[in-house]
């Protein structure tokens, strides 16, 4: 199977500041990728630069086997791009924006267009500009869906729509993903769309792609071990600087007790776990929210305020029990 | 398809347009002494063609479209974030910044010509004016009128030029001043007409040089 999208070290300065580093991607046709990503992570301009909006330092990328600065126009109809904030032409009716958009497309299916937009319930008189942005979500989405790409790249393209009108865009994008396999890339960080559509995701930290592995596959791999101990406290430092290292995204240490994050969890980690003596270690599963939350928010300290209560309550507690 | 984006400039420039027109209305009238307004007095004080009220009215009201339109069809789509979805259409950006200056150039030209022709036809009927009329007398008037697309271009460049802060951004509307009056006060026409082009070519690959090379 060939890929759909293939970047290769693309590079783009904001200033002097790298927002997306050295991106190598490969997203294979029929696949649904879900870029993830912090906001200022760099998913947009990433995707920007994949559409041309945006010009790259360095690296390239090509979409559907063409150079995506030089996209000619017939490459361009086989991809359809929903920008974040669904922009469109306020004072078009929706009608306005259909017969605006139709000629540029000679593999435009009207009757698909007109299926998504009764579907939404859209008239054709209504103003772009006096929907709500769900509406205008939905109005891009049958824009875009139209011409029949082979390609979407959506940006962000549920943000800022309520739990219902957002859960009705994922649905309606499950079943366009349905027909014919399309490939479909698209950046968000509501983790519940990604995980209810992606096969595939990448996750970007400060511009540099840490993550790209199936969905699955992410999700089954972060742990979170709880270490308790008892007796002296022990250093947070003795954890991060141990033997833990190579597998330890982010730890926090609340009192005695202690927090690891892990990319897996195997049997060296879990002699080098054993050897720190806690009184109990406790591995739990993550959802794929807070395995992304933990993965993209790097290490953290304990506040210092939560810690001095911790303590405050067992020293209390140690009291009332002598 | 560019039937299609002729008729999205043309309806995002309704509104300017139809300014435009009221303004230019009011220029003829008070030029001509039409009592356009009840209070206007409809005594004719000035030969046609050779007051410079002409030359005022007509800079403002032609050379404010002018400015006006070329800021609006470049910047107003980078503010509202539209140019994501026009740019993404299968069409070449050369293509797209071509027709949007077709129409802008077309516009300003067309309307602020209509309003000299109807200004000369006016005063070459007999019975309107009392002195005769050449048409030599209308060349300045005519050289004034070559010198808008600088206008307009220095303004579409502003738009579409990326710049630090606000003031930079306006360097080629600032720099279109001084051109348009080295086009306007040119002796001869056929010497604005070089100059205006002369100016004109660099502009409109300025524009789609940024265009194309400018980040959206």
């Amino acid at each position: 199977m060939s890929d759909a999208i293939i970047t290769h070290r693309l590079t783009k300065h904001y200033g002097s500041k790298r927002v997306v580093d050295c991106l190598n991607l490969r997203v294979p046709q029929g696949c649904v990728y879900g870029l993830l990503g912090r906001n200022g992570a760099g998913k947009s301009t990433a995707i920007k630069m994949l559409l041309g909006m945006v010009h790259a330092d360095s690296g390239h990328a090509e979409l559907l086997g063409e150079r995506c600065d030089h996209l000619a126009a017939e490459t361009r109809a086989r991809i359809a791009y929903l920008a974040e904030g669904h922009p469109l032409y306020g004072w078009m009716t929706i009608g306005e924006a259909v017969r605006f958009t139709r000629p540029f497309y000679p593999t435009w299916n009207g009757p698909l267009a007109d299926q998504i937009l009764d579907h939404f319930e859209l008239s054709r008189r209504q103003k772009i500009r006096r929907l709500s942005r769900g509406q205008q979500a939905q109005v891009s989405l049958a824009l875009a869906v139209a011409p029949e790409p082979e390609l979407l790249v959506l940006d962000d393209p549920t943000l800022g729509l309520d739990t219902v009108v957002r859960r009705d865009f994922l649905e309606s994008l499950i079943q366009i993903i349905q027909r014919h396999g399309r490939t479909i890339l698209f950046s968000s960080h509501i983790l519940g769309d990604v995980e209810r559509v992606a096969d595939r995701i990448g996750i970007l930290v400060d511009g540099v792609l840490r993550v790209d592995c199936p969905t699955e596959t992410f999700r089954q791999r972060m742990h979170k071990v709880v270490l308790e101990f008892h007796g002296p406290k022990l250093e947070v430092e003795t954890v991060r600087e141990g033997p833990l290292c190579p597998g330890l995204v982010s730890y926090r240490q609340i009192g005695s007790r202690v927090e690891l994050v892990t990319v897996g969890y195997d049997d060296a980690q879990r002699t080098a776990i054993e050897s720190l003596q806690p009184h109990s270690i406790e591995v739990l599963d993550l959802n794929l929210e807070d395995a992304f939350i933990e993965y993209t928010r790097g290490p953290r300290r304990s506040l210092p305020l939560f810690a001095m209560e911790t303590e405050d309550a067992s020293s209390t507690d140690s009291q009332g029990a002598a | 398809m560019h039937r299609a984006l002729i008729v999205k400039e043309l309806r995002e420039a309704a509104g300017l347009v139809v300014l435009a027109v009221l303004a230019m209305a009011l220029v003829l009238a008070m030029l001509t002494g039409f009592p356009i307004l009840p209070w206007y007095s409809t005594r004719i004080i000035h030969y046609p063609f050779l007051q410079d009220s002409l030359r005022f009215n007509f800079w403002l009201v032609a050379g404010g479209l002018a400015a006006t339109l070329g800021l609006k069809q470049s910047a107003w789509e980078l503010g509202k974030g539209t140019y994501h979805y026009l740019l993404h259409r299968p069409l070449s950006r050369h293509h797209i910044f071509g027709i949007k200056l077709a129409v802008g150039g077309g516009l300003v030209m067309g309307l602020s010509g209509l309003l000299l022709a109807l200004y000369a036809c006016w005063a070459l009927t007999p019975g309107h004016f009392p002195a005769p009329f050449e048409w030599s007398m209308t060349w300045p008037a005519w050289r004034l009128w070559l010198a808008l697309p600088v206008v307009y271009l220095g303004a579409f460049l502003s738009g579409v030029r990326p710049g630090r802060w606000f003031g930079s951004r306006l360097l080629p509307l600032a720099a279109a001043i001084p051109l348009t009056m080295l086009v306007s006060l040119a002796p001869w026409c056929w010497l604005s007409a070089i100059t205006s082009l002369l100016v004109m070519v660099p502009g409109i690959s300025a524009i789609f040089y940024y265009a194309q090379q400018r980040d959206y």
